[in-house]
């Protein structure tokens, strides 16, 4: 195929997964280095219009942005022309070695995922391979020459995808129609943070199907030890059934709160006095004498209330401990019927932001 | 309000037809486009002055060398007909001096931590790449989300060197001179004292002091140094003013208030090299705590006992106590908060709270 003018090839081409050639390339209007990826011939035109299609729609920091696509002499989408990420895939950084680095990894792929899917795309070939950390630190999915675009339920004929990401429900008889859903991402979401964690996948799940459940796919029983929630949402993730299997959206909002463990910090303000409570473990008693009093103490998540002695009230609500306090509240001690001789504690939490 | 270059329907690059016209600063037009090819909208931004051509080209490959969250993304650029264009990610929302003229004019410090945080992310990765922005003002960045306040972004990259000398002459002039060059006037207040003497000093230090004025400005209501010639001298002596007295005196918000304040003094000392840099500022922000609960706004309609009262929302009301209201004594019925809900019995509960327009 020949180039624009504006696009300058830059050193040799590299190879995309069999349906397309791309080509590091020199964008002269805008002085800059992007990349070009060409159909092969003989592959269906609709592989790069769904990819061209999926990748306008999203709108993500952790997606690769598209800037140009590339026709040929009869209109026909022959080449797309995206941002160029340079620097090694995922598969350099593992095994990942701390608990906090996995973490953020996978929250940033949770993060991007989850863009994916609220817009209706499944990626369908997601992988430790299809990611790159960008120059800012920021994690970028890209490769989504085998992605579709029409909604949740997609049908498809053959497996298709990558030995050991492969869902389950993928894995039909050739010839026969299967359904598939963004579940096939949360699978194989689960199976590349199996690989960060181990640097290989278990070859119980290198099978088609994968024989599933396996002891070695669990994360309870890793050489990275995760905390448990953590270790139970991946293990959903690769559930056999795909029904079994939780959001994107609701593992980026688990992974998330685990970010911020330990790192919480409440403001009480008793009087005119200013109190902290910071430390996983610290707890403070909040008492008016025989009016009322409460402990509330952290365990690294959340900020509990119990030990309710009297007329304790947290936003005007009545106490039902053990009770998670809300993020910004007033502890009342003492009955309404008191009047101004209750007294007020406001209670703020507040945490430093992850920015990835 | 229609631009001057184009009209809805107008293809431009054979690929971007025009929606419609956004707005316009000093040196260009901007319009919200369709782009046919990716079927999807974006924003494409031409100077006024088309024998600006090298420096408006120069900008474009600027900006196109920053890629991160925290700034808009240069996606094209296009020459057609002796006129030039970049063509930019569409932010639906709005910039934040349109947030801080019509929705809410003094931040909370949870609020105003949250924009330097993100605001020193992306001038950090354009430091990176030694890309200087030169024109940093709330104009210059854009709030994903407009009234919803959900991220910023910094755009406008570099545009400033196609001015640099109607701003150096304005600056160096008199009141007069500089009133009449509405570009030198918006980039004033937040000018560090070495650019005021000679545009060309303006380095990375400079944009790290320009963010500092305008976290000030979010955070107090004010710009540190105020506007037109008369802050020229002040800037010179870079002498922060001290916060007001009602933004410190709530013991809810003295700690995080003077947490960002001390990060401000840091960035605006005369001394460029005393100033930390990007990164060093991005650490910083790392350790400002704040809570990233969405914000509502809503009237007042009860305020019985100067204590306390209710405002009304699009969802349910919502308490108000005085103890959260950030740097006012008091709330009004009638008057507008800009807040965060918690749950809380009958009605949420709202912290903190800021008086909105
Ligand atoms: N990427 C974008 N997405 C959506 N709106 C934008 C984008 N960039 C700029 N705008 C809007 O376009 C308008 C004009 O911006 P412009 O940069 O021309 O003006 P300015 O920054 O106020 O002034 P000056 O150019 O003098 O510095 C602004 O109101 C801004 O909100
Ligand atoms: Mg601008």
């Amino acid at each position: 195929m020949k180039l624009p003018p504006r696009y300058e090839k830059v050193g040799s081409s590299f190879c995309g997964g069999g349906m397309s050639t791309a080509f590091k390339c020199k964008d002269k209007h805008l002085d800059r280095h992007v990349l070009v990826k060409v159909l092969q011939p003989g592959v269906d035109q609709k592989r790069i219009l769904d990819e061209v299609k999926a990748l306008s729609a999203i709108r993500s920091k952790h997606v690769v942005q598209i800037y140009d696509v590339l026709k040929d002499s009869s209109g026909a989408v022959t080449a797309l022309v995206e941002e160029f990420l340079p620097g090694q895939d995922m598969n350099a950084v593992i095994p990942i070695k701390d608990v906090d680095t996995f973490l953020r990894y996978v929250y940033a792929i949770a993060c991007g995922l989850a863009d994916i899917h609220v817009v209706g795309v499944v990626h369908r070939d997601i992988k430790p391979n299809n990611m790159k950390i960008d120059a800012e630190g920021c994690l970028r999915i890209f490769d989504f020459g085998l992605s579709r675009t029409d909604g949740v339920n997609c049908e498809t004929i053959g497996t298709i995808g990558t030995l050991g990401y492969i869902a389950p429900e993928l894995c039909a008889p050739p010839n026969q129609k299967v359904n598939f859903t963004t579940a096939v991402d949360v699978f194989a979401f689960g199976a590349t943070a199996l690989k960060l964690v181990r640097g290989k996948l278990p070859n119980n799940l290198r099978t088609i199907p994968p024989s599933l459940p396996s002891a070695d796919a669990d994360f309870t029983s890793q050489t990275l030890t995760l905390p448990p929630e953590i270790a139970a949402i991946l293990n959903q993730c690769l559930s056999k059934k795909a029904a079994r299997r939780p959001s994107m959206e609701t593992v980026r909002d688990t992974v998330g709160r685990h970010l911020l463990h330990g790192r919480h910090k409440a403001t009480m303000i008793v009087g005119e006095k200013i109190h902290y409570l910071e430390k996983i473990g610290q707890s403070v008693k909040l008492s008016a004498g025989s009016l009322g009093s409460v402990n509330v103490s952290y365990n690294g998540y959340n900020f509990i209330a119990t030990n309710v002695v009297g007329d304790v009230f947290i936003n005007n609500m009545n106490i039902v401990p053990p009770q998670n306090l809300p993020g910004a509240c007033v502890i009342t001690l003492g009955a309404p019927s008191l009047g101004v001789r209750r007294r007020y504690i406001t209670f703020d939490v507040t945490h430093p932001e992850v920015v990835l | 309000m229609s631009g001057v270059l184009h009209a809805t329907g107008d293809l431009v690059g054979d690929r971007y037809e025009v929606a419609n016209y956004i707005g316009q600063g000093g040196m260009q037009e901007v319009y919200r486009v369709h782009d046919q090819l990716l079927e999807r909208d974006v924003v494409l931004k031409s100077p006024k002055n088309p024998t600006a051509k090298k420096r408006f080209s120069r900008s474009a490959t600027l900006s196109a060398r920053v890629n991160h969250d925290n700034v808009a993304k240069t996606l094209d650029y296009v020459e057609e007909d002796d006129r030039f264009y970049l063509v930019e990610e569409l932010i639906e929302g709005c910039d934040l001096g349109h947030f801080l003229k019509n929705y809410v004019a003094m931040l909370d410090p949870f609020a105003a931590g949250r924009v330097m945080h993100h605001l020193a992310k992306g001038l950090a990765a354009s430091h990176h790449v030694n890309v200087i922005h030169r024109d940093l003002k709330p104009t210059n960045v854009m709030v994903v989300g407009g009234r919803d306040f959900i991220g910023f972004k910094i755009t406008d990259f570099g545009i400033a060197k196609m001015a640099q000398e109607e701003i150096q002459e304005a600056v160096a002039g008199d009141e007069e001179g500089l009133t009449s060059s509405q570009t030198a006037l918006g980039a004033l207040p937040y000018m560090a004292p070495e650019t005021i003497d000679d545009m060309k000093h303006a380095g990375k230090p400079a944009d790290v002091w320009a963010i500092a004025a305008l976290t000030f400005e979010i955070l107090t209501g004010k710009r540190p140094f105020g506007a037109g010639y008369k802050a020229v001298p002040l800037i010179q002596a870079a002498q922060v003013p001290p916060l007001p007295a009602p933004l410190i005196s709530k013991s809810q918000f003295t700690p995080f208030v003077t947490a960002i304040f001390d990060l401000i003094k840091l960035c605006m000392q005369k001394d460029p090299a005393a100033r930390p840099t990007a990164d060093q500022l991005v650490a910083a922000c790392e350790g400002l705590y704040y809570s990233t609960v969405p914000r509502e706004f809503g009237t007042i309609k009860r305020f019985d006992n100067n204590n306390w009262g209710f405002a009304t929302t699009v969802g349910s009301d919502i308490f108000c106590h005085v103890d959260s209201v950030y740097a006012e004594p008091a709330l009004a019925i009638g008057e507008r908060v800009w807040m965060s809900p918690y749950p809380g019995s009958p009605s949420r509960r709202a912290f903190p709270i800021v008086k909105a327009k």
